[in-house]
């Protein structure tokens, strides 16, 4: 033990001073094998210690923000160069066509995350956002989430319909809406028809928990209801009728229950990407049944089998009048 | 969405879909050890972490061609190695920096024994890692800045005697460490 704390003195001091090697930590290395086996491992452990670095030295977060900002702005350069060959190849009339997530900036943690996704008249798209909620959106429609990390809260901007399935979080994920509407959900699945053309707001609840907050009002809606909100009047009001059909898009039908011919034509105007005008005194003429996607001719040939209307296709104008 | 749920292969294939979250798994699990790493090389705080910046972005940059054979912290490594030494190349009168790495890491018949020192650093410095705060300071303050026994002991007002025990201490704490993990199959 006397002897093990003398050598222990001189091989820190042959490590810190380097020089000549003691005479008597010499005598010590040659006196075995495993000595000089040992003595090679404190060595090594010394000599190959001085390039550790703390992992505190490395600030992850101040790096990942650097990193945000030159993605955003190659991002940005990216998605310019496709709206151009966007707009030059006119092909933006076809259905179905999924856009292109367009990463408009995305921050982190403490400062924010920013994600949106359109989908134009005649399209459709769907996205992932952030917080692994699974948006699906109907033709001219666009949401944009923000993690406000100051706050904790998911924020999201929406216009138009969708189909949300919203990650549980404890954190609050609540959809702003035009004309002071305010949606706060949980971990739920739910369909969000809003768009900023319609007079009605109207949420259709598949499970979970959603509540809707009007200036004047909160209402909590339980799995299977649709509530609907009227954009003028501020008020909200249960609606009766088929849960399913309200996201009959995502399998490309429109239920038509009881519906008045303008609102058909307002979809269909979403749908197919064309501008429909009605002879008047058509509008408040009401439909029952399901249209089945396929093309708009085919749509149109099935109204006027319904019903005693015309149509008459230029371009991507429609106009529809009564049957004489 | 707890990090731990996704291996690496997953999350590398997020991100080649173009998933920005995945992306940012693969940063957070990556970052400081790549950090760490590049300092072996560069012996630079900033310039390591500019180069595993650099990495990352060309990571999203190129990430629909990215095709590995290997796994993925392999490539990873590779890479960040690969930039290392880019950086080192780049910069003017590189050969009279860190020499010995340059030249080992240039040489294509160190390379075994490359990876064998890269192996055994990277499990020295996990053992590192769970040194006391203080025995730490004191074990890296010589390493690092080069200072002489009295003067660490003025730094940190202790005795010269109090320095070489810690110091003693931490190798003994290291070596059996080292041992624990089966590092020194390495050399």
């Amino acid at each position: 033990m006397e002897e093990e704390k003398q050598i222990k003195d001189y091989i820190v001091d042959y490590l810190l001073e380097g020089g000549e090697m003691d005479a008597v930590l010499a005598d010590w290395l040659a006196a075995s094998e495993a000595n000089r086996l040992q003595f090679e491992q404190y060595k090594q452990i010394w000599n190959e210690s001085r390039l550790y670095m703390s992992p505190d030295a490395f600030d992850a977060d101040r790096a990942w923000q650097k990193i945000q900002t030159a993605n955003r702005r190659r991002s940005r350069w990216y998605q310019l160069g496709r709206n151009a060959l966007w707009a030059a190849s006119g092909v933006a009339a076809s259905l179905l066509i999924l856009l292109v997530l367009s990463l408009s900036g995305v921050l982190r943690r403490d400062t924010d995350w920013r994600v949106s996704m359109k989908a134009d008249y005649g399209s459709r798209s769907e996205v992932r956002l952030p917080d692994g909620t699974f948006v699906r959106l109907n033709s001219g429609s666009d949401v944009t989430y923000h993690y406000n990390g100051k706050e904790k809260r998911r924020e999201v901007c929406f216009q138009g319909e969708g189909f949300f399935d919203v990650a549980k979080s404890e954190e609050p994920f609540v959809i702003q809406l035009a004309n002071g509407l305010k949606v706060r959900v949980w971990g739920t699945s739910f369909n969000l028809q809003a768009y900023e053309n319609e007079p009605f707001v109207q949420a259709s609840l598949v499970e979970g928990c959603i509540e809707l907050e009007s200036p004047s009002e909160k209402r909590l809606m339980k799995p299977g209801e649709m509530v609907s909100y009227d954009k003028n009047t501020r008020e909200l009001k249960t609606v009766d009728g088929i849960l399913s059909h309200s996201y009959g898009w995502l399998e490309h039908k429109l239920y038509m229950d009881d519906m008045p011919l303008s609102a058909i034509c307002n979809y269909l105007e979403r749908w197919y990407n064309v501008e429909i005008t009605l002879q008047p005194g058509l509008e408040e003429k009401h439909y029952n049944g399901v249209i089945q996607e396929e093309t708009i001719s085919d749509v149109l040939d099935a109204l006027s089998r319904l019903s005693d209307i015309d149509y008459h296709v230029k371009g991507k104008h429609i106009r529809i009048t009564s049957k004489n | 969405m707890s990090n731990a749920c996704y291996t690496d292969g997953e999350l590398f294939d997020a991100l080649k879909k173009g998933d920005y979250i995945g992306y940012n798994k693969l940063f957070e699990r990556y970052y400081v050890r790549l950090c760490r790493y590049v300092y072996t090389l560069l012996e630079n705080t900033e310039d390591a972490e500019d180069v595993v910046q650099e990495l990352f972005l060309r990571l999203w940059k190129n990430r629909k061609q990215i095709e590995i054979r290997e796994n993925v912290e392999g490539y990873l490594f590779r890479m960040a190695k690969h930039l290392a030494l880019n950086e080192l190349r780049s910069k003017p009168h590189f050969q009279e920096l860190p020499g010995e790495t340059e030249q080992a890491a240039l040489s294509c018949s160190y390379e075994d024994t490359r990876v064998e020192t890269e192996e055994f650093r990277r499990v020295l410095f996990g053992c590192m890692d769970l040194l006391p705060e203080r025995a730490k300071e004191v074990f890296l303050l010589h390493r690092m800045k080069g200072l002489k026994q009295q003067e660490i002991a003025e730094r940190q007002d202790i005795s010269v005697k109090t320095i070489k025990n810690q110091i003693w201490a931490s190798l003994q704490r290291l070596r059996k460490c080292l041992e624990q993990k089966e590092a020194w199959r390495f050399h």
